[in-house]
């Protein structure tokens, strides 16, 4: 059995696998400032849980040289492993975080054969639709199919999260349709992340929190012109990953 | 006059090495008693004690130039060797600002300038020198003003206005040449347009100096600037060897003398020196890297302010840069220089450079370097402030990549400013790259 | 000369793809049909705090000068001229605006709706690239280079800071403008090395001046909307920088 901890900047995940890198446990937080504690109590219930005691932990994310893990790699590594781990074949890896989003070449071994990064600018991932979404009170469940409802899309241009902020404010005062900004947010989002992608050929998979919204993943395939797959159980890929580079 | 020229030779000769050797005092007091640290690299070369010397004696020497010597500031792509028989005491801003940048000093100068109204997107080696202009601050204790600006545009178009910024600060002549840009071959009539430019400097450069160009001086400077290039670059080629002796940091500190000491006797002793050194190091199976495991190569400018940390996080996994397209060009720019016609062969060589001819040529010289130095990764750092050198980097990565079979990550950073890095960004990206590897 | 050196072996480069050689005469012609784009739009510019006509509408006029025919061109900007007579001068704060290109096109919409309009044109694309040298007559090429070389100062083309500084001050005078605009696009490097020296020489002449950076796709940001309008009504007011 192994553990995996993916300690991000917005949730914390962990995942406890078997001998045959099944998930047999798993738990999603938010990330507390204080990530040592935390950490150390998540390990102990998955222990607990999984009967997982004296198993071996790996670890990832943001916050990873702060767990006491018996190895410790990037969400890069750890992602590509994961996915190749759940889904058998190689493809192009769009991973889209809290706070940033990647995009990694898998290749037919489950290797990183390339990969990028938008680790300047929060605009380009979770957070953009966290905050705006927020700010506009549209719970996440609802998201998706306000979208599906939309017509026309309205733009929104700000190339900066708080900004967009504000800008969809005043689009919301001058009438804007609600299901046409949430939609014009998601293009502008999915084009962002398509820049990254755009290069690479092969089937897109898709992971991380954002790939939990449908609106999200449909954006995603328009913007790259192909149909993008979800990896299962998308928030835990990296945990997945890092488990099981300890199996 | 006398006097000052006076000043300006011993400081040159005796109150350079002097200081150079209290530093090097200064530095063993302090290193002893303490416990050799565990580090990833090889033993220190040798040579980096007379590197010191060197450079510190140019600088020193350059306090006491101006009112002595004619004073030009060069470009680091200016033909200098036409600037040299003349008697000029050549200073290279742009050297000085990459000292401002691994020093750290240039979001303070950058500051400086950006309250007239400079933009923070433009060349950080700019920003520092007009920073350092305008403020009087440097780190070198005095830069001497200068009686002549000789600006090439062959490394980009910045210098244009960069220098002619300082022309109108400093109030004096500014000569320029301007180097087409190549795409493929340099047509005849872009060759002969550079030779004009470089007949009319020479006549502007007599005029200020106050001497003639005489053939046998041109040539004798001609025949040291090819032999000062062809010694860099059998230093360079020491890193072919398994396990490369030094580092590709340490080739950009010991760059120094070839870009600011072309065409002088110094800078020729000096890597007949590193060589000797770098050639016996490789036979005794001595690297840069205490246990070489990957080998890269790293195109663009270094990034100044974080040239120790990078070097040392890829050491530690026993990544070592044993090659780069910068040190290369040093090896590349002088070498067509012919003492029979240091005018044309000048128009020809410095039009070549890696930054004046097309992107095809650019993958060539990556290709090329990749595979004479057995790479199995490269970096290419994306910088922020200069773009020619960074533009078209997104399309050389995929073709570098395609065509060799190698790694190629691409770093967003900067050369010299730190508020264009993120280190925790850079060292999460510069780490997933190593993991690829294993 | 290398200009000419250059321009030649363009032509003779060029000159298999049309599948024709380059005729003195068409040479002579095209550069005549030029001209009288340029004498137009010189003079809509010249005339444009008389006209009775938004930004909006001028702009779009010269900027399709970019895509049309020119003989095309040239049709509507005489045109122009008859729709568009010179009356008393316009209400509203007169400004000039230096920059590389009018985008985006609402920029104009929001400076007409805070109370002002262009009253002086110095944008590489526009202002700046209308010759008004007389055409020499004599060799067509000539001809060719001789307008290269009288285009107004461009720091694109490198142009001496005295002569960009004559020639703003001069439309400046001609206009009577209140206020300079700084219109910089990022990361135009020409461009943004000129302007401190720009700035220093309108603060000495006691002229505002608002510095705005905007970005080639995007649209108006709030930002730029809100720096626009303050910097009109500071103008509007009469208060000096």
């Amino acid at each position: 059995m192994a553990l995996g901890v993916d300690v991000g900047s917005t949730t914390c995940k962990a995942v406890a696998v078997d001998g045959e890198g099944r998930v047999v446990a798993r738990r999603v937080e938010p990330t507390d400032p204080r990530i040592e504690p935390q950490v150390e109590r998540v390990l102990r219930e998955l222990r607990e849980e999984a009967g997982a005691e004296g198993a071996p932990v790996g670890a990832t994310g943001y916050g990873r040289k702060r767990v006491p893990a018996a190895r410790a790699l990037t969400e890069i590594t750890c992602h590509a492993r994961g996915a190749f781990a759940a889904l058998g074949r190689a493809g192009v890896l769009v991973d889209m975080g809290g706070q940033d989003t990647k995009v990694i070449r898998i290749g037919p071994a489950g290797e990183v054969v390339d990969f990028a990064m938008n680790d300047k600018c929060a605009a380009g991932t979770g957070r953009f639709l966290e905050v705006i979404l927020g700010r506009l009170r549209v719970p996440f469940e609802e998201v998706a199919g306000q979208v599906a409802r939309a017509g026309r899309p309205v733009p929104v241009s700000s190339t900066c999260t708080v900004f967009a902020e504000s800008e969809v404010i005043s689009l919301v005062a001058g009438g804007e349709p609600l299901e046409g900004i949430l939609k014009g947010l998601h293009q502008a989002l999915a084009s962002r992340v398509a820049a990254l992608a755009r290069g690479s050929a092969g089937e897109v998979f898709m992971s991380g929190g954002v790939a939990l919204n449908p609106a999200m993943v449909a954006a995603l395939g328009e913007a790259l012109g192909r149909p993008v797959q979800v990896v299962p159980e998308p928030q835990l890929v990296g945990a997945l990953g890092a488990a099981l580079s300890v199996l | 006059m006398i006097l000052r020229r006076a000043q300006y030779e011993l400081a040159g000769r005796v109150g350079g090495p002097f200081l150079a050797s209290l530093d090097g005092w200064k530095r063993s007091l302090r290193a002893r008693g303490r416990t050799p640290r565990e580090t990833p690299f090889g033993p220190p070369l040798e040579s980096l004690r007379k590197l010191k010397e060197i450079m510190t004696a140019h600088y020193f020497q350059a306090r006491y130039a101006d009112g002595a010597v004619p004073v030009a500031w060069v470009t680091s792509g200016f033909p200098v060797e036409v600037l040299r028989p003349l008697g000029f005491h050549a200073v290279y801003p742009e050297n000085h600002a990459a000292m401002c940048g691994v020093q750290r000093l240039v979001p303070g100068l950058s500051d400086a300038v950006e309250a007239l109204g400079y933009s923070r997107d433009l060349c950080s080696y700019a920003r520092t020198d007009l920073g350092s202009v305008v403020t009087g601050r440097t780190p070198v204790g005095r830069l001497p003003r200068p009686d002549l600006l000789a600006c090439c545009t062959n490394i980009c178009q910045t210098v244009l206005y960069w220098y002619r910024a300082l022309a109108d600060h400093f109030q004096v002549p500014l000569v320029l040449v301007d180097t087409p840009y190549v795409y493929g071959e340099a047509k005849p009539h872009h060759l002969a347009y550079v030779r004009e430019q470089l007949e009319e400097l020479v006549r502007v450069a007599e005029r200020i100096s106050g001497r003639r160009a005489e053939p046998e001086a041109l040539a004798a400077v001609a025949r040291k600037a090819k032999e000062g290039t062809d010694l860099w670059a059998e230093c360079l080629a020491t890193g072919k060897s398994r396990p490369a002796p030094w580092t590709g940091i340490d080739g950009f500190f010991h760059m120094a003398p070839i870009v600011a000491l072309r065409g002088t006797d110094t800078c020729n002793a000096y890597y007949r020196m590193l060589r000797d050194e770098l050639r016996d190091r490789a036979r005794r199976g001595i690297g840069g890297l205490r246990e070489e495991r990957h080998r890269l190569l790293w195109d663009n400018l270094p990034i100044w302010f974080a040239v120790r940390e990078v070097a040392t996080l890829l050491a530690t996994r026993g990544f070592n840069f044993v090659c780069t397209s910068y040190t290369n060009a040093w090896a590349e720019a002088g070498s067509r220089i012919d003492p029979a016609d240091l005018i044309g062969s000048a128009a020809v060589s410095y039009t070549h450079i890696i930054l004046n001819q097309d992107l095809p040529n650019r993958l060539g010289i990556l290709r090329r370097l990749s595979r004479e130095y057995g790479v199995d990764g490269a970096v290419l750092h994306s910088d922020r402030s200069c773009k020619p050198y960074s533009i078209g980097q997104v399309d050389l990565k995929q073709m570098l990549a395609a065509g060799t079979g190698i790694r190629v990550l691409l770093l967003e950073a900067d050369h010299s400013d730190p508020r264009a890095w993120s280190r925790e960004q850079a060292e999460n990206r510069l780490t997933a790259f190593m993991e690829s590897f294993e | 000369m290398y200009l000419e050196a250059e321009l030649r072996s363009l032509v003779r480069e060029l000159e298999p793809f049309a599948g024709r050689r380059l005729e003195p005469d068409r040479l002579a012609a095209a550069l005549r049909l030029h001209e009288e784009i340029d004498g137009c739009r010189a003079a809509l510019l010249d005339a444009r705090p008389r006209l009775a006509v938004a930004d909006a509408e001028l702009y779009a006029l010269l900027r399709r000068g970019e895509w049309l025919w020119p003989e095309d061109h040239l049709i509507e900007l005489r045109e122009a001229r008859g729709r568009w007579p010179a009356g008393p001068v316009r209400p509203g704060v007169p400004v000039l605006v230096s920059g590389y290109v009018p985008e985006p096109p609402a920029l104009f919409e929001v400076l007409e709706g805070a109370g002002a309009y262009v009253a002086a044109d110095d944008y590489a694309a526009v202002g700046r690239r209308v010759v008004r040298a007389a055409n020499p007559a004599g060799d067509p090429w000539q001809a060719l280079l001789a307008r290269y070389w009288a285009a107004p100062p461009c720091s694109t083309r490198s142009a001496d800071h005295g002569e960009r500084i004559r020639h703003l001050g001069a439309l400046l005078d001609r206009s009577g403008a209140r206020g300079v605009i700084l219109h910089v696009l990022k990361f135009c490097e020409p461009e943004l090395f000129d302007v401190p020296v720009l700035r220093r020489t309108f603060e000495e002449r006691g002229v505002p001046v608002l510095y705005l950076e905007g970005e080639l796709e995007a649209g108006l940001s709030g930002q730029v909307v809100t720096r626009v309008e303050a910097f009109v009504e500071m103008l509007s007011a009469g208060r000096a920088a």
